[in-house]
């Protein structure tokens, strides 16, 4: 099913993270990924919510969202030109010196990454689009995956202010 | 000035002219009792569980259209009103709830009583809140009243920690406190062309049909929807929670449609070519079967809520509007549309598929309800609780006007009925009001009936006794080959009779249909409560009735 992401502002308040995620459990929708951080203004919030799902699911959660007394705002930015990316750390033991060399010649050709190397693991970090990261794990398989972190995708229009709540 | 937060608490009650607070008392909420120890600008009314305050809270407000008020301690307190605060969710009641809470300090330490509230409801309630601080009671106040009457109205909580409700805090008896709710705009914008297109619908429309629900109780448009209705030309069907927003006896009127609805409802559901929903949400036991719920209409949905449209039935238009703002300016630019054959034939379905019941059996159920309908003569506020009892008196009782009929439709919570009824009095002591509740539901919440002798409520219990959880035991009469399980109660039930007299109120017991409008209206009369344990025709069942999942079309039980 397609992925879509949804930017949502919400008053920076506790409990309202809780009925932001109730809300997509409660409903049945699935949520893909989910990044909350701070703004610009420190009484708001914002959400950058990846759900799965067609044109209606989207339509039930943008208007369920909107619904929540909390949410101040809510966009779908499918429908805009956007920036949306995603930070990655994956920690990467190689059983050998060949695997070693190969695993970094191979992220070395990845614009996106940045590598540590203590001389046990590989740690890479990177930051891109999220099917440009799923793309880079894939590639990992062949070696021992000892850890992945992701932080969800972030996005922000590059047309629209969103956080123009006036 | 500077007050203790319980204090704070009071005058922002009293700024909303809060009439009434059903509560029940415990060590969390004892500053606040404390505070109302001397309060006369409101009467504390003490029903005998949490449940049944935030149930009669729901009653008040269903009747009077007012915020209903309860207040309960942490922990039990709390969690026993949460199934009335799932219930008045449903249903988009208006209700403030309330809860005592451990103190700021312990909160999440598994301390006494103590439950996670705001966790435990977000699910449950329109909004939530835990005070932070004594200062923001005032704001909060002024905010869940304005949440839980505006929109789509329903239950806020506020849970208040001990600590707080002692602590100080500087109150300006001058200041109204400013709302802070940047996310909530519950007033919309009603459109020329959004009138104007439906308009065009319903004139180029050949057969067109109002389903209505209880958007439109709430929004307290009953009158204009009327007045719309009567002006077009166009019949009319409710929901359960809509009934009494048009009245049953003109001739325009269908009844109510869905799984108990009538034939002529129904049949005209799935034969319109044009279905104009107002304040109603295409709910599961309306639609039966959803992809052949009006198979022939162009569907449009006038809604407060924007959720409810396009949840489940996708509709053909749509308006995010006030039912009544909507109906107003409707009326503005309506006009008597040429659908006769249409109406005509919707009368003669009507004439010749009455609601009917068998002349079998010493007391039918039906007949003791339109004996009510006779006395009452649509002047009385009827409560139901959940079951058959609820679907016949939905069905053979008469209502003219709004507010009138108040039932849990969207939860169906058995138990909600006794401490709803003696809320509607309350607030409307110049009506009657009758319960009809069954043998199962009224022992859901019996310990009201104390309540109801203590204060004096003079609400009249007609309890539909068949010994059986009738709604559950007509279903294992209709799909699990009559095999009773767990519901048969004959044995085990208590003498209503003489249960009602040891709570004091006047009780008896009617075996037989002989003289039973006389009977009804000396019920009906007498002063004070009073408790009537009529013995019905135990296996009757409520028809028609559209088995679960299958569409409008395929009712049993249709015809005599």
């Amino acid at each position: 099913m397609e992925k879509r992401i949804i930017s949502a502002l919400v008053v920076n308040k506790s409990n309202v993270l809780s009925k932001v995620v109730r809300l997509f459990s409660a409903r049945n929708f699935n949520i893909h990924s989910l990044a909350v951080g701070p703004t610009e203004d420190d009484r708001i919030s914002r959400m950058t919510i990846v759900v799965r799902g067609d044109d209606r699911v989207l339509d039930q959660v943008m208007k369920q969202l909107d619904s929540l007394i909390d949410v101040i705002k809510v966009v779908d930015l499918g429908k805009e030109e956007i920036v949306a990316k995603e930070f990655m750390i994956v920690k990467i033991e190689p059983c050998s010196t060949e695997e070693r060399i190969l695993a970094l010649l191979m992220i070395d050709t990845i614009k996106e990454s940045r590598v540590i190397y203590n001389g046990e693991v590989i740690t890479v970090e990177m930051t891109a689009r999220e099917d440009k990261i799923r793309k880079f794990l894939e590639s990992m398989e062949r070696f021992t995956i000892r850890e992945v972190v992701r932080s969800g995708t972030i996005a922000v229009s590059r047309e629209m202010i969103v956080s123009n709540i006036a | 000035m500077t007050h203790n937060g319980s204090k704070i608490l009071v005058e922002a009650l009293k700024r909303q002219n809060v009439e009434y607070i059903f509560g029940y008392p415990g060590g969390a909420i004892l500053p606040v009792l404390d505070a109302i120890y001397n309060e006369t600008s409101f009467r504390f009314v003490l029903p005998r569980h949490e449940q049944a305050a935030g149930h009669a809270a729901d009653g008040y407000a269903r009747a009077t259209g007012k915020v209903g008020v309860c207040l309960v301690t942490s922990g039990p307190g709390m969690t026993n009103l949460t199934t009335a605060l799932a219930t008045a969710y449903m249903d988009s009641a208006p209700i403030v709830a309330l809860t005592g809470q451990v103190k700021t300090s312990l909160i999440g330490n598994d301390a006494f009583q103590e439950v996670d509230t705001t966790g435990i409801t977000n699910a449950i309630t329109k909004h939530n809140y835990l005070i932070e601080r004594a200062s923001d009671i005032p704001r909060v106040i002024a905010e869940a009243f304005y949440i839980a009457l505006s929109g789509r109205p329903g239950p806020v909580v506020i849970d208040l920690p001990v600590d707080i409700m002692s602590a100080h805090a500087k109150y300006d008896y001058d200041k109204s406190p400013e709302m802070e709710l940047p996310g909530y705009h519950p007033e919309k914008t009603l459109s020329d062309e959004d009138v104007e297109t439906v308009m065009r619908s319903i004139h180029s429309s050949q057969r067109p049909l109002f389903y209505v629900g209880g958007g439109v109780v709430s929004a307290n448009a009953g009158e204009i929807l009327t007045a719309v209705a009567r002006k077009l030309g166009v019949p009319v069907t409710t929901t359960l929670n809509g009934l009494g927003s048009f009245p049953s006896s003109d001739p325009l009127s269908l009844g109510m449609l869905g799984m108990h609805g009538t034939v002529y409802a129904n049949t005209a559901v799935q034969e319109c070519d044009l279905l104009i929903s107002i304040g109603a949400r295409f709910d599961d036991r309306v639609t039966g079967k959803l992809d052949e719920f009006a198979p022939k209409a162009e569907i449009i949905h006038i809604d407060i809520d924007p959720t409810s449209i396009n949840k489940s039935v996708r509709v053909d238009y749509s308006v995010v509007c006030n039912a009544r703002v909507f109906l107003e300016k409707l009326f503005e630019i309506a006009y008597e549309q040429d659908i006769r054959p249409w109406t005509q034939k919707l009368s003669e379905i009507k004439k010749s598929n009455p609601l009917w019941c068998q002349n079998n059996g010493v007391l039918k159920p039906q007949k003791i309800l339109r004996a009510i309908e006779e006395v009452v003569n649509g002047n009385a506020i009827i409560v139901t609780d959940v079951g058959q009892h609820q679907m016949w008196a939905a069905q053979w009782i008469g209502y003219e006007k709004p507010r009138t009929f108040i039932s849990s439709g969207g939860l169906g919570t058995m138990g909600f009925g006794l401490p709803a009824a003696l809320g509607a009095q309350i607030g409307v002591p110049e009506k009657k009001v009758i319960l009809i509740t069954g043998d199962g539901s009224l022992q859901m919440n019996i310990q009201e009936l104390q309540t109801c002798s203590s204060l004096g409520i003079p609400i009249k219990i007609f309890v539909m006794n068949n010994g059986y959880l009738g709604m559950v035991r007509q279903w294992q009469e209709l799909f699990y080959e009559k095999r009773y399980s767990q519901t048969d109660l004959a044995a085990s039930n208590p003498d209503f009779v003489r249960v009602g007299k040891a709570f004091g109120i006047k009780s008896e017991k009617i075996e037989s249909s002989e003289g039973l409008v006389t009977k009804v209206r000396k019920l009906l009369m007498a002063e004070g409560p009073i408790l009537a344990d009529f013995r019905i025709e135990r296996e009757e069942n409520v028809f028609p009735m559209v088995p679960s999942g299958k569409p409008l079309s395929q009712m049993i039980g249709g015809l005599a």
